[in-house]
């Protein structure tokens, strides 16, 4: 068993923030968290009394372990075609990356990973595709395999100048928004018509709606029913042939199915609008990322309760996209009431550096507690796994990151990150006796700890 | 006369002053300090609360000259040509209307040094300027240096340029170099006569600046990322006698006693920076300290528009997360910026005599969550506005 005794500690969760905490962890989950707390005889303890602790940080939106950074070819974005619902961006992932060891240590222990938005060197065209495939969220610290989260996590979709510009340099649809919209438009409606013609095949009739079908079930329909057009056993009615089964029309279909939602990448005003109304139409789950110009349509967002992942901040306007990029963004989107992360994109920044993305939205007007949320439980939230991470409360992974001052301070430097109770930065120092820790000032916890361990060590 | 009092003034020059008085006139600083007699025609401004610095100074960046808003098409920052453009020069690609002055000044950065891009081996001249004021006063050195690529930098022309001569190995970007610097020597010492190439102008204008790298009057301000490059430098300086800066540096840390040694300056960074690009693939935030540490003189750089100008002040605070001392810190967007930029006689430091070109900060300007109050150039207000 593991005990922290945490200095000021943001929990992001039920409790708020609370002066100190004992923060006491079995089996890579928190067990226990107080203000005071009976440590049983054994426990490690790690002396963070120094620290501000809060939950390990949650990035949203990254391409970590698709490309190492500067080397190789990047794996981000397969840009030979517009429409790749079907890839995933597990498939890529690289969890020797040395990028994701560098996010770790510097607390962010959660990534979604997505694919699109491949730079490369010489070209200024961000390259992404229309549909660029299914993304996923894992754990930074691997010990050789990826520590998955969730996976496919979303699908990530891709409106505006960015897929525009990635066509047109090959002289391929689409060339125009329209068309980014239009073939959006005909792959969801050709997803339906699938699952429908899969439902009809299936042994239940065609009165299921294709939403409900159950995955691999137009095979299973398949074997039962006999050739297209035959008499069934009964003899009553005809079923028709299972369509073919086609990857891409499945992921499309779990997507009409909300099990995971379209993250869009969208700047502009008008593709937040577009995606927005996509979504409407076709009722799937819709994240936004990006979002640079979300705030001159905040209501629009608000009132559809569609969730914004937003950054980089730190972007120069680099061109037309982006030129009413603003670091209020975030304040004046959370002022209109949208559920909210803070994202790097790294490696477009190193993620490390998260909470001093959210430090320069607080700097215009984001409420402390909200540029906290973005970069832990709101995150987590909108990835999907918050039963997982995302806050310190019981029950929940034994993640946590300490900062040597306030957490969204460029110049404070981190101290103690633990993940699945595992201490990647930090020393646990021996095993504590039996006694109280917590109490008093932050200090006296400290002292405690040093005490009991001297203790326990006798 | 104007007496901006009460502020926490970090001069650069060693001291920290609570309750400091920065009294300015003509433009210039004509008294700093913790009891400065105020003249009783002066405008009083109560800065308590505040923190005044000198106005931050970003010794690598591209404001002006790669567009904010506009399409890349519009961008005057490649000469992608020729490998060898050392005829053109930074100064008349800027746009001073572009936005990026004003998102320096956003971040308190008053100075400038705007560098042509890094796709050619030898890519023009450097320009060194204020962010904003008098355009009599404006600019601060032209040419500042002679900008010049290695690495991948050097070889990348060739994308861009498709089939034109660039050189695709780190041998042929020395060549090049070499091959220019021996014209420019010769050039130096017999004219066309000795050179019969810098008949033609561009080539001769070239020849004209490098020449004034030979005589040391501006250095060779050169990207460069790792060893092996600077390696390739060292042997270049000790053939040729030229001073040069390294640019970016993601490596130089690993060399840092010899760049001591040498007395190379750094620009390094960006630190917040863009690592999907190739360009910088193993900077590393502990370097600016390792660098101070060893003796060099280091600067930190956004490179706008990788990173925006305004968040120069953020490259130094997380070097602070790294370990480097905060004094330290500051000094790199500062006095060494301007020692780096070679206008530290009027710039860098909050001293008698200086241009008054300083910042005021709601808290601590390295830190993410302070603001601008006002920033002042030449002692005018530029940006935001003087406290009552």
């Amino acid at each position: 068993m593991l005990a922290i005794l945490a200095g000021r500690t943001h929990t992001c969760g039920p409790r708020g923030t609370l002066p100190q905490a004992v923060i006491l962890i079995e089996g890579g989950k928190i067990v226990a968290l107080e203000e005071r707390l009976e440590l049983p005889p054994g426990t490690q303890v790690v002396d963070a009394s120094a620290l501000t602790v809060m939950p390990g940080l949650v990035d949203a939106h990254t391409h970590l372990g698709l490309q190492r950074e500067g080397l190789g070819v990047p794996d981000a974005n397969e840009d030979t075609a517009p429409l790749n619902p079907h890839l995933r961006v597990l498939d890529a992932f690289d969890p020797l990356d040395e990028a994701l060891a560098d996010a770790c240590r510097a607390g962010v222990t959660t990534v979604g990973v997505l694919p699109g938005s491949t730079m490369s060197f010489g070209s200024p065209v961000e390259r992404i595709s229309v549909i660029a495939g299914q993304g996923a969220v894992v754990k930074t610290l691997c010990r050789g395999e990826p520590v998955v989260l969730r996976e496919p996590a979303a699908l990530k979709l891709a409106f505006g100048d960015h897929p525009k510009r990635t066509f047109a340099e090959k002289k391929a649809p689409p060339a125009t928004r329209m068309n980014i919209v239009g073939m959006l438009r005909e792959s969801l409606v050709g997803a339906r018509l699938y699952g429908e013609a899969r439902a009809a095949a299936a042994p239940s009739g065609g009165s299921r709606e294709a939403g409900n079908a159950s995955p691999g079930g137009g095979a299973r329909g398949g074997e039962q029913s006999g050739p297209a057009g035959e008499p069934t056993a009964s003899g009553l009615r005809h079923r028709p042939a299972p369509p073919e089964y086609d990857l891409k029309k499945e992921a499309l279909l779990s997507l009409l199915r909300r099990e995971f939602p379209a993250r869009a990448h969208v700047h502009r005003a008008q593709d937040i609008l577009a995606a927005l109304r996509l979504a409407e139409e076709f009722g799937f789950d819709l994240v936004l990322d990006h979002v640079t110009e979300g705030y001159l349509v905040a209501d629009a967002i608000a009132r559809r309760g569609v969730p914004c992942v937003v950054g980089p901040l730190p972007f120069a306007r680099r061109g037309p996209e982006l030129k009413n990029i603003s670091l209020a963004n975030p304040a004046r989107l959370a002022a209109a009431g949208v559920r909210l992360a803070i994202t790097t994109d790294s490696p477009t920044y190193p993620a490390g550096y998260l909470p001093v993305h959210a430090g320069m939205a607080v700097r215009e007007g984001l409420p402390y507690e909200e540029a906290l949320r973005a970069i832990t439980i709101s995150a987590a939230e909108i990835l999907g796994v918050a039963d997982r991470v995302g806050s310190l409360e019981p029950g929940k992974d034994a993640d946590l990151v300490g900062f040597t001052g306030d957490p969204l301070q460029a110049t404070s430097r981190v101290g103690l990150v633990v993940v699945s109770g595992e201490i990647v930065t930090g020393e646990a120092r021996g095993a504590a006796g039996a006694f109280a820790a917590g109490g008093g000032a932050c200090g006296t916890g400290a002292r405690a700890a040093r005490d009991g361990r001297e203790g326990g060590e006798r | 006369m104007l007496a901006i009092r009460g502020a926490t003034v970090w001069t650069g020059t060693g001291q920290t002053i609570e309750g400091g008085t920065v009294l300015i006139e003509g433009g210039r600083i004509a008294a700093v300090g913790p009891r400065v007699e105020i003249p009783a025609d002066a405008t009083v401004v109560d800065a308590r609360g505040l923190f005044a610095v000198p106005g931050f100074i970003d010794c690598h960046c591209h404001v002006g000259i790669v567009p904010e808003e506009l399409d890349w098409e519009y961008a005057d920052v490649n000469e992608t040509t020729d490998p060898v453009t050392g005829h053109v020069r930074a100064i008349d690609g800027i746009d001073f209307d572009d936005p990026g002055f004003s998102d320096a000044l956003e971040g308190g950065v008053t100075a400038l040094l705007i560098h042509p891009g890094s796709s050619n081996v030898i890519g023009g001249t450097d320009v060194a300027v204020k962010t904003a004021g008098d355009f009599s006063r404006r600019i601060l050195r032209d040419p500042a240096g002679m900008k010049m690529a290695w690495s991948r930098g050097g070889k990348s022309g060739r994308m861009q340029g498709k089939n034109l001569p660039y050189p695709t190995t780190r041998m042929g970007v020395a060549a090049i170099v070499r091959q220019m610097l021996t014209e420019a020597r010769r050039f130096m010492e017999g004219g066309e006569e000795a050179v019969p190439a810098a008949r033609d102008p561009a080539r001769r204008m070239t020849l004209e600046v490098l020449a004034r790298v030979l005589r040391r009057e501006i250095p060779a301000r050169v990207h460069s990322m790792q060893p092996v490059d600077f390696h390739a430098l060292f042997r270049l300086q000790d053939e040729f006698g030229f001073d040069f800066t390294i640019e970016h540096g993601d490596e130089a840390h690993l060399m840092a006693d010899i760049l001591a040694r040498r007395g190379i300056p750094v620009v390094y960074g960006p630190l917040l920076g863009d690592r999907r690009v190739p360009m910088f693939p193993r900077s590393d935030p502990q370097a600016p300290r390792i660098l101070a540490e060893a003796g060099v003189t280091v600067a930190l750089q956004t490179d706008h528009p990788v990173v925006s100008i305004r968040d120069l002040r953020l490259q130094a605070g997380i070097a602070v997360r790294y370990g480097l001392p905060v004094d330290e810190a500051l000094k790199m967007i500062t006095i060494n910026a301007a020692r780096i930029m070679g206008v530290a006689d009027r710039l860098g430091t909050l001293e008698p005599g200086k241009d008054a070109d300083l910042a005021l900060f709601t808290g601590h300007p390295l830190e993410a969550q302070s603001r601008v109050q006002c920033v002042l150039i030449d002692g005018q207000p530029v940006w935001g506005t003087l406290p009552s």
